[in-house]
């Protein structure tokens, strides 16, 4: 019994991946980052959101200092008063929610797009892979700048621009992909079940795509908390109403030159455990998926 | 060689081309240009007098020409905040973003390679794997946070760099360059680190994971039985080798660079046309967005074009296949 559990492709991928020890604590970084996420509204010491629990009067604190209220700010406060750890708890949850939200949009708008020019080819394919190769000709971060730039502030338009910076991207590794998967005799079985053509592509062709379309799509979630981060610090992503990690640092923009760096510091600390987090377990990741590199 | 030129430069042409389409429809046909590009503000006489000049008036195929003609012209408007054209306003500015931007690609090459080879070189040595864990920490670090934090230590507590703004420049062709004064220099160094670490670590790893690959290779292996010293070895016959996926992501990564300066040129107050996009956009100054992303898009081609020409020098494989 043993022995055939062992033999699953699960369990094999579970084994490799534990290999790196760095990984696992990265894995482990990973999810008590998404768990404080999801549960920040519940942990957070006070609603900086909420106008009657903040005081001016506590504005601009030192981390470890003690409130009006008696309450202590352990990573102090901002310019208005705001506990820190408080903001960070509720805009990680907003940096990683755009973040994983537009990431796996462009995921599957990417796979389904390369993997449909790859089985219908012709003129189908040359449009997607030309319009892939005009996206992919300019930085991701100038595209999804010049879109907000039109389209303005909120959220649902910061997760649209990041989505169509990022589709082609995989849009073009699934084409890839799926254009070696197309030669192999497992699909040459099944079309010779005369399986209908939607269900080769969407039941047997897609889900064999997707392992290298997994590794880009952690890399590419961790690139979006980036992009948004940067572009809500630049002023023209999240509105202020709506927080993330890089409004915060953006916020303690005009504190540092007075020597007031936690304002910036721990809402850019919280953004890098983050990230580096995510870059480890898609670096295992890589190496687990990787064909060229199985034993 | 020249066959290989001329069809790239069609292909310039054409992808100029459709972005003009792409910027046409965007700024013309999907919204409405008299809203985009001429300002609220105007009187009525001011309005007519500008959809006169930019031909809003004329059906929409003829207005594609007549704004492919201003945009050849440098005339895309006046920009609402600056009340010059939007054109020369982005060209101004130019060359402190271009002069940012190489010396970051400069950085990030010239530690990049070095670092690289000595990673491929040693793996398992101290020196190489924490080159190699701290070029994944470059990767994830955010840059407009490593910005700021640059100025809280080397400017704010350590006083060492000034903390924003672009030094004393030396006018040279009438292009102003802040190389040569050291004002110039220390004005430039932070940004310039900033802006040039992702690149870095981008080299590091290619170059590394070049050299690993290389090593093994029979001509390596050749080169070294035939008595060639080891130094000429790596750096002529590896080094040639991996220079070819370097050059490509250079390449392209300046263009990323380009793009990215807008954040380190808003967080260092750096007085290129990124910092100037952002001015405009957050005070929709349209017609100065419009230029950018003009410019832009004829710089990247040009950046493009020269990574194709280098890489057909590097790699005569690519030369044949160009004829």
């Amino acid at each position: 019994m043993a022995s055939s559990i062992a033999e699953t492709p699960i369990h094999r991928f579970v084994s490799d991946f534990t290999e790196s020890k760095v990984a696992v604590f990265a894995l482990f970084v990973l999810c008590l980052v998404i768990t404080i996420a999801l549960f920040g509204s519940w942990l957070s010491p006070q609603n900086p959101y909420d106008l009657t629990q903040v005081d001016i009067l506590d504005a601009k604190l030192p981390p470890g200092s003690e409130g009006i209220r008696g309450t202590i700010y352990w990573l102090g406060t901002d310019g208005q008063g705001r506990d820190l750890l408080s903001a960070i708890l509720y805009g990680l949850r907003i940096s990683l929610v755009v973040g994983v939200i537009s990431g796996s949009l462009a995921l599957a708008i990417g796979a389904v797009l390369g993997v449909i020019g790859a089985q219908v080819g012709g003129k189908v394919d040359a449009l997607i892979m030309r319009t892939v190769d005009l996206f992919l000709g300019f930085p991701s971060f100038l595209i999804a700048l010049i879109l907000l730039a039109l389209l303005g502030r909120g959220v649902e338009k910061v997760i649209i621009a990041l989505l169509i910076s990022q589709w082609a991207n995989f849009a073009r590794i699934a084409r890839g992909a799926a254009v070696v998967e197309r030669e192999k005799e497992y699909i040459d079985a099944v079309r010779c079940l005369a399986l209908p053509r939607r269900r080769i592509v969407f039941r047997h062709l897609l889900p064999n795509c997707l392992p290298p379309l997994i590794v880009v799509a952690t890399v590419n979630v961790a690139f979006a908390i980036t992009l948004e981060a940067s572009l809500s610090f630049l002023g023209v992503g999240l509105p202020i109403t709506e927080p993330s990690l890089g409004l915060l640092i953006s916020n303690g923009y005009e504190y540092i030159l007075s020597g007031r760096y936690w304002i910036s510091f721990f809402p850019g600390l919280a953004l890098l455990i983050t990230i580096v987090s995510i870059n480890l377990v898609a670096d295992q990741l890589r190496n687990v998926l990787n064909p060229r590199l199985q034993k | 060689m020249t066959i290989f030129l001329i069809r790239r430069l069609m292909q310039c042409l054409a992808v100029l081309i459709m972005m003009s389409i792409l910027v046409f429809a965007g700024v013309f046909a999907i919204g409405n240009p008299v809203d985009v590009l001429i300002n609220p503000e105007a009187t009525l006489a001011e309005k007519e007098r500008t959809i006169q000049k930019l031909g809003l008036d004329r059906p929409l195929w003829e207005q594609y020409f007549i704004f492919l003609r201003n945009a050849l012209s440098g005339e895309l408007g006046n920009s609402f905040v600056h009340n010059r054209p939007a054109i020369k306003l982005i060209v101004e500015r130019l060359p402190a973003t271009l002069e940012l931007s190489t010396c970051a690609m400069l950085i990030a090459v010239l530690l990049g390679i070095p670092l690289g080879i000595w990673a491929g070189l040693r793996p398992a040595s101290v020196f190489g794997r924490s080159i190699m864990s701290g070029s994944i920490f470059c990767f994830s670090l955010p840059t407009f946070w490593v910005g700021l934090m640059m100025i809280l230590i080397f400017a704010v507590k350590l006083n060492w760099l000034p903390t924003t703004g672009r030094g004393e420049t030396v006018g040279i062709l009438g292009i102003g360059v802040s190389l040569l004064t050291l004002n110039g220099l220390k004005h430039l160094i932070m940004p310039a680190i900033n802006l040039g670490l992702y690149p870095l670590a981008l080299v590091i790893r290619l170059t590394c994971s070049g050299v690993q690959e290389t090593l093994p290779l029979e001509f390596v292996k050749f080169a070294k039985a035939k008595g060639i010293k080891p130094q000429r070895v790596i750096f002529v016959h590896v080094l040639k080798n991996i220079l070819i996926p370097i050059v490509t992501v250079v390449g392209l990564q300046f263009a990323v660079i380009l793009a990215f300066a807008v954040v380190t040129e808003s967080i260092f107050a750096w007085p290129g046309m990124g910092k100037l996009i952002i001015d405009s956009i957050i005070l929709l100054d349209r017609p100065v967005i419009v230029a950018y992303l003009l410019v832009t898009v004829f710089v990247f081609m040009i950046i493009n074009l020269v990574v194709d020409i280098l890489y057909s020098i590097l790699d005569p494989r690519v030369r044949l296949g160009g004829l």
